[in-house]
């Protein structure tokens, strides 16, 4: 059995999901990526899936949401709304678009849309799988709330709290060891495969 | 009771079926969506919007299962994929910019965004900015990467939920990539129509026939028609209708 994890910078690597995987006696693939976007997470999830048939837990932690794919000069990078030093001047430039680009209700909404995707194609596909944010929560709203309320609380970790990201519940932890805290809490949280 | 959902852009829509607009009542009530549905008693709920990007239709999938499905009724899905130069932006909820079409559930702060978009149809003038930076958001290698694993996941999604639907394409056909053709591979073509076919396109499907097009490529009543027929041919094959 493989754990095959997929998320951004605070969990690629051997981190949290690496630990888990060693708990429980699996494989341990790394998909999480330095620079990702939730939307990216989504493609690389289903690349995955239809790329491998082997057994696998697969382990989805969803990063912030003011992050999105751009391309420019034929190279496709993640466009963050915090950074502000992009070589290329005409990317800063977008900048000044950010609140339409990352309008709250409207990230939300699409990232809730590919979390409920995604958990009906693993239920579909029988595959276990458990999801998690890392850093912040899905906004909510009432035009977001009927996605929200779709999200199977059995297999998301609390979407819509950013106290249940990793990153705040780890702070708060009396233990400096944040991955293995967030490993232990993982282990006692999912579903385990036989 | 019976609903034939339709999901799609402007031709969903019947955009220009009046002969004058891109969205009235009559168009969103008489293009091939309903010419299907009254042939097989569905009551149409047509979701639909011109300049709507394959984002927006996977989004408004998604909206309409967590919102309004209700397992009790019979449903057929009908989506038609739109072309790949599009994305969705939003007014803000504190202002009052809508973007109006007519459609069922939709939503006025909805915004079409497409590559070459006539400004005029947009009322933020951000947005209109905006379209000089097309380049950077609309990448047509990551924007068809996309689109296959938004039809891969609603593929799967209406298998899980037993829905019956068909899926086809009305502006383009999906394009294979290095990243995405696994993701191809592994649509159900029974219920997709030629994903990567350009001859299955709707648009050019109905041009090689012979059928009169507006400037702006929207068809006449013959042409939804002629298109209806092709769909209905499929559900046959589906035996999802007699």
């Amino acid at each position: 059995m493989k754990l095959v994890s997929f998320g951004d910078e605070l969990i690629a690597g051997d981190k949290a999901p690496k630990i888990l995987a060693d708990m429980l006696g699996f494989e341990f693939v790394d998909r999480a990526k330095k620079e990702t976007s939730n939307q990216t997470i989504f493609r690389d999830v289903i690349d995955y899936i239809t790329n491998n048939n082997d057994d696998c837990f697969i382990l989805i932690g969803w990063t912030l949401g003011n992050q999105r794919e751009i391309t420019w000069n034929d190279q496709t990078f993640i466009y963050n709304e915090n950074k502000t030093d992009y070589k290329d001047n005409h990317v800063n430039r977008l900048h000044k678009y950010d609140d339409i680009l990352f309008d709250k209700l409207l990230v939300a909404q699409h990232r809730a849309s590919e979390a409920y995707t995604l958990q009906n194609v693993l239920e579909n596909k029988k595959i276990k799988y458990y999801m998690y944010n890392t850093q912040d929560c899905i906004f909510f709203h009432e035009k977001t709330l009927k996605y929200l309320k779709a999200l199977n609380g059995r297999t998301y970790h609390n979407p819509l709290n950013k106290e249940s990201s990793m990153k705040f519940f780890v702070e708060k932890q009396n233990n400096n060891n944040h991955h293995q805290v967030w490993a232990d809490f993982l282990h006692s949280k999912i579903e385990v495969p036989q | 009771m019976k609903y034939l959902v339709a999901f799609g852009c402007s031709h969903t829509n019947g955009s220009m079926l009046d002969g004058k607009n891109g969205s009235s009542e009559y168009n969103v009530r008489n293009g091939f969506p309903a010419i299907i549905a009254n042939e097989y008693n569905y009551n149409l709920i047509n979701i639909s919007k011109p300049g709507g990007s394959n984002q927006y239709i996977h989004r408004s999938i998604v909206e309409f299962l967590t919102h309004y499905y209700d397992p009790d009724n019979e449903y057929l899905f009908l989506i038609n994929w739109s072309s790949r130069n599009r994305l969705e932006l939003r007014y803000k909820e504190d202002t009052s910019d809508k973007h109006t079409t007519l459609g069922d559930y939709t939503d006025k702060k909805a915004v079409p965004f497409t590559a070459g978009t006539d400004p005029k149809l947009f009322s933020d003038p951000k947005i209109i900015n905006l379209l000089n930076f097309t380049p950077y958001l609309l990448d047509d290698t990551l924007e068809a990467d996309k689109w296959a694993c938004w039809a891969y996941g609603v593929q799967q999604m209406l298998q899980y939920k037993n829905i019956p639907y068909l899926m086809s394409n009305t502006c383009e056909p999906m394009v294979v990539t290095d990243t995405n053709k696994e993701i191809i591979k592994q649509l159900d073509t029974s219920r997709y129509i030629g994903p990567t076919d350009q001859n299955s396109v709707m648009i050019n499907y109905l041009f090689q026939r012979g059928y009169e097009k507006t400037p702006c490529w929207h068809y006449k009543i013959d042409g939804h028609q002629a298109w209806a027929k092709k769909l209905r041919n499929h559900l046959r094959e589906l035996r999802y209708v007699e």
